[in-house]
């Protein structure tokens, strides 16, 4: 009986993965890109956007809406939407989960949301604006807001249990995974969640301009976190829906081998201003140490860092010094991910995309290299992987998340085969 | 387990831009619904709102935050500053890396998205818009996580920060997920609740076609009716409100006045429609339960509900429905009321406004009336509380939320030292 | 104001462009209902919203459910545009 009060001894795992990046749609054709350093970062062909300062994107072009979406739902609907159902039946079907044979109570759907169903939107206040009230349609109330993905994927899957949305920025998809991992704990046995955002729309990208954080280098590779030549982020669409599963009810339906479980997770904000940096790392270290500690794990024991990966000064280096702080002597040895420098900044769908990579990175030995990074600031004092992708036995993952206004989070992952019980908590504990 | 009491209430809604104003402009059963003046709504369909007469820099805030920040992240300051004031926290003295917030809100920054859109888009004609033109704070409004950051910010607040955007149930939702922080022992403060500010072109304009909003544009005082045999609607409303919610055992130990403890929380959905409702209320029912459970609540303890009551057709039935399978017998005995008939439906705003009604109800022992209920629904045929607050021991009180999207809230708040004591 | 009669293909081409029908779904017997075509509530607040928008036939709220089938709104926005006609 589901009873929404903490019971001990559940665990998050996650057993499903369904990715839609601009680099790779299916989590096959993204992996293999993401593992050769392949780009989708391209001049954006959405619209024409030569009167932007920021005319570079990570599009997901080879997206074909109706291979996923009937078209009737597609007519109600923004393409942030048809993405997230999209990715949803991807990772469901990779877990081998039948959403019909469950009991619709025990199924939730908690993902990270950011700017909404901005094309849509952008779409219906044009209408208002140039023709008349009498013009805007009847499904301007449930596609635009941010709640719209999460509401469709409940009802398309037939899911009941407590859902929620989660907004935090780029921490957001991070922030729904330990949402997912709370509802699990209080007895839901399925949770989907992740997140994918839809943002590249005239209107929209005029708002990310605002911030003075994106890059408006004309070049696809002008997103280059870490590197000397910072000039800002790129933004990109698409993201990863991850089904979670408490571990024991994963086990009993005999799906296929999990890919690991979330460990621990830290959340902090700067408390610091609006939007300008803070003085310090403080916060994000903090973050990452709370992760650690939930997950009872040593520093020394994280394979692989997947980072934020701001992009621009003096971001970068706040996160250096955050892992400095949090991970000790490790930092300078432990290798940092940045495969988002192959999609650009997804937002919602960022972190969410960067488990992904972790997840995989546990599954296979390898660790992405980040692209476009040819000279690393060195003072930074980071081991970025970069040019080619590393062997390495990863078996556990530090993800850091950042949201634009001070949201700091972390994720501890530990991979998890066979169900194996080694991970157990200390019954002493 | 860890426990959550409520230690302090702030609130910005319409006819009371206060907690005490509020709470006046409720138990005399006022409706602050009126023709809106924001704008001219002549060609809309629902020329009708519940508008806050807010001034920002009375209620706290600076200019420069009044520049940046649109209405709904104002309103929710506002409410913030008084709640943390109410609470007696003093924040310079607490650990803030323990302070968290966790913030709800529906459509966000939609009124300074529209407004900037109008300026680059010259009017709705280019689709291309000139980012020239653009607000630098245009992105706050496009992500409303900045709800959760300026809130942060200000009271310097270090702990985990989330703004949780579930459609009309953002503001239950946004505080069960301060609770749940509580619980878990990731927080020991969290400043929690919602706001919205939508009465704008656009949001009025999406929920004209498909009529979910009332069109008794002649009557505007007297337009939101929940439970009414005559409602055509739901009345926009705007407002904010925010709850401190602190760790039980600490608020004693300080010796923090505690309003009531939140004694469950759950959620369902409907996995239906986007809008429609079935009349059965099942998954409602089914959330009223959990929390029930949560709190070890038989029906019989529960003294008053705060329903969700829209005043849409269908929302009044199926909310009936949920709460006497929920209920049982008892859904007939005790007071039920729609403080929406009064403050209008904000969105993502309401539920937070809602759980303040329903923690000072038990506070002053008083169920606020559902206005404008003066011809009863056969098919509501539950106690609506009509026109006049009633006043009695509240110890016990459940808050009902349902929104676009499917989702089902609901919370209940007990009295401290009333029922769990066993614990 | 357009004075043609609006016709059965007037109402397949809005249920495909506005509605999302495919050529395949698109009923022969007109008076099947909407919701047998498996339109939900909000498409068929489309439909009608198209008609005002596209065709300038305002409806009612007390109308809106007189048009249940493809001929029922064939019907009635031909009635309704004789009104506009002769006034």
């Amino acid at each position: 009986m589901i009873t929404s009060t903490p019971r001990g001894g559940r665990r998050a795992v996650i057993s499903g993965v369904g990715v839609v990046a601009p680099n790779g749609i299916g989590t096959g054709p993204w992996w293999s890109a993401t593992t050769a350093g392949t780009s989708g970062i391209g001049r954006i062909t959405r619209f024409d956007p030569s009167r932007y300062a920021t005319r570079f994107a990570g599009e997901v072009n080879a997206f074909d809406a109706g291979d996923y979406v009937e078209r009737r739902l597609r007519m109600q609907t923004d393409r942030w939407t048809w993405i997230g159902l999209a990715a949803t039946g991807m990772a469901l079907d990779d877990a081998d989960f039948r959403p019909a044979e469950h009991d619709p109570y025990s199924m939730s759907v908690i993902t990270a949301s950011s700017s909404g169903g901005n094309e849509f939107g952008q779409v219906e206040i044009q209408k208002l604006w140039s023709k008349g009230a009498g013009h805007v349609g009847a499904y301007q109330s449930i596609a635009w807001f941010y709640a719209a993905t999460t509401g469709q994927i409940s009802i398309r899957y037939g899911m009941k249990g407590a859902s929620g949305v989660v907004v935090s920025e780029g921490a957001g998809g991070l922030d729904a995974l330990a949402h997912g991992r709370r509802a699990v704990l209080r007895g839901v046995d399925t949770v989907v969640s992740g997140g994918v955002e839809a943002p590249i729309s005239p209107y929209a990208l005029t708002c990310q301009m605002a911030t003075g954080r994106l890059s408006s280098v004309a070049d696809a590779a002008a997103y280059r976190p870490f590197d000397e030549r910072a000039s800002g982020y790129v933004p990109g669409e698409g993201g990863a829906i991850l089904l979670v599963e408490e571990l024991d009810a994963a086990r009993r339906r005999g799906g296929p081998a999990i890919y690991g479980e979330i460990l621990g997770y830290g959340a902090t904000h700067d408390g610091h201003h609006p939007w300008a940096p803070p003085p310090d790392a403080r916060q994000l270290a903090r973050a990452i140490e709370l992760a650690l500690r939930d997950a009872r794990i040593d520093a020394r024991e994280v394979d692989v860092v997947f980072a934020d990966g701001a992009g621009s000064r003096p971001w970068d280096e706040l996160e250096a010094q955050a892992l400095h702080a949090a991970l000790g002597a490790h930092a300078a040895v432990v290798p940092v991910a940045v495969p988002k420098t192959m999609t650009g900044r997804l937002y919602a769908g960022g972190a969410s995309l960067d488990v992904a990579a972790a997840l995989f990175s546990m599954r296979h030995g390898v660790i992405p290299p980040a692209v476009h990074v040819e000279r690393p600031d060195a003072g930074l004092g980071l081991d970025i992987v970069r040019g080619a992708s590393r062997a390495a036995d990863v078996r556990t993952a530090l993800v850091v998340a950042r949201g634009y206004g001070g949201f700091n989070s972390a994720l501890v992952l530990r991979r998890t085969t066979d169900f194996d019980r080694t991970n157990d908590p200390d019954p002493e504990d | 387990m860890r426990r959550t009491a409520i230690t302090g209430i702030g609130v910005v809604a319409p006819g009371g831009v206060t907690r005490d104003e509020f709470w006046d402009s409720l138990v005399a059963g006022r409706s602050a619904t009126r023709r809106i003046t924001f704008f001219d709504p002549g060609e809309f369909r629902s020329q009708v709102a519940a508008e806050c007469d807010f001034d920002p820099l009375a209620a706290g805030l600076r200019p420069q935050e009044v520049r940046r920040m649109d209405r709904y992240v104002q309103f929710a300051l506002a409410a913030a500053i008084e709640a943390v004031a109410d609470s007696g926290l003093r924040l310079e003295a607490e650990d803030r890396e323990r302070i968290a917030v966790a913030l709800g809100s529906a459509v966000g920054g939609t009124t300074l998205l529209e407004n900037e859109y109008v300026a680059v888009s010259d009017g709705g004609r280019d689709w291309l818009v000139d980012p020239d033109y653009v607000s630098p704070h245009v992105y706050q409004a496009l992500v409303p996580s900045a709800l959760a950051s300026e809130v942060s910010v200000r009271f310097g607040a270090q702990g985990p920060s989330v703004v949780v955007s579930t459609g009309c149930t953002s503001g239950i939702d946004a505080i069960g997920y301060g609770h749940q922080l509580i619980q878990d022992g990731e927080a020991d403060v969290v400043i929690s609740g919602a706001s919205e500010s939508g009465i704008s072109p656009i949001s009025m304009a999406c929920f004209d076609p498909i009529r979910a909003t009332s069109a008794r544009n002649d009557e505007a005082a007297s337009a939101s009716r929940p439970f009414d045999r005559d409602r055509d609607g739901f009345v926009m409303g705007e407002g904010g409100a925010v709850l401190v919610l602190e760790e039980l055992g600490r608020a004693r130990a300080r010796g923090a006045h505690v309003y009531c403890e939140i004694s469950g929380y759950a959620g369902r959905g409907n996995a239906f429609h986007m809008t429609g409702l079935r009349p059965d209320g099942l998954e409602m029912s089914e959330a009223i339960l959990d929390a029930m459970r949560q709190g070890e609540h038989e029906p019989a303890d529960i003294d008053y509900v705060n329903a969700h009551g829209s005043g849409t057709r269908q929302n009044d039935v199926h909310e009936t429905a949920a709460i006497k399978r929920a209920l049982g017998d008892h859904a007939y005995r005790i007071p039920i009321s729609s403080i929406k008939s009064m403050v209008g439906h904000s969105l993502g705003g309401i539920g937070a406004i809602e759980m303040a009604a329903c923690a000072l109800a038990i506070e002053h022992g008083v169920a606020p009336p559902t206005a404008n209920l003066t011809h009863s629904d056969p098919e509501c045929d539950l106690d609506y509380t009509p026109l006049v607050a009633r006043r009695l021991p509240i110890d016990v009180a459940l808050s009902t939320g349902s929104g676009f999207g499917g989702f089902q809230s609901a919370m209940i708040l007990a009295r401290d030292g009333g029922l769990r004591e066993a614990a | 104001m357009n004075h043609e009669t609006f016709t059965h293909d007037d109402i397949r081409q809005i249920l495909v462009e506005r509605i999302g029908f495919s050529e395949a779904e698109l009923p022969d017997d007109l008076d099947t209902t909407f919701t047998e075509l498996g339109m939900d509530s909000l498409a068929i607040v489309e439909l009608q919203l198209t008609l005002q928008q596209d065709y300038g036939v305002r409806i009612p709220d007390e109308d809106a459910h007189l048009m249940t089938t493809p001929r029922e709104t064939i019907d009635y926005v031909n009635r309704r545009r004789l009104v506009s006609e002769a006034a």
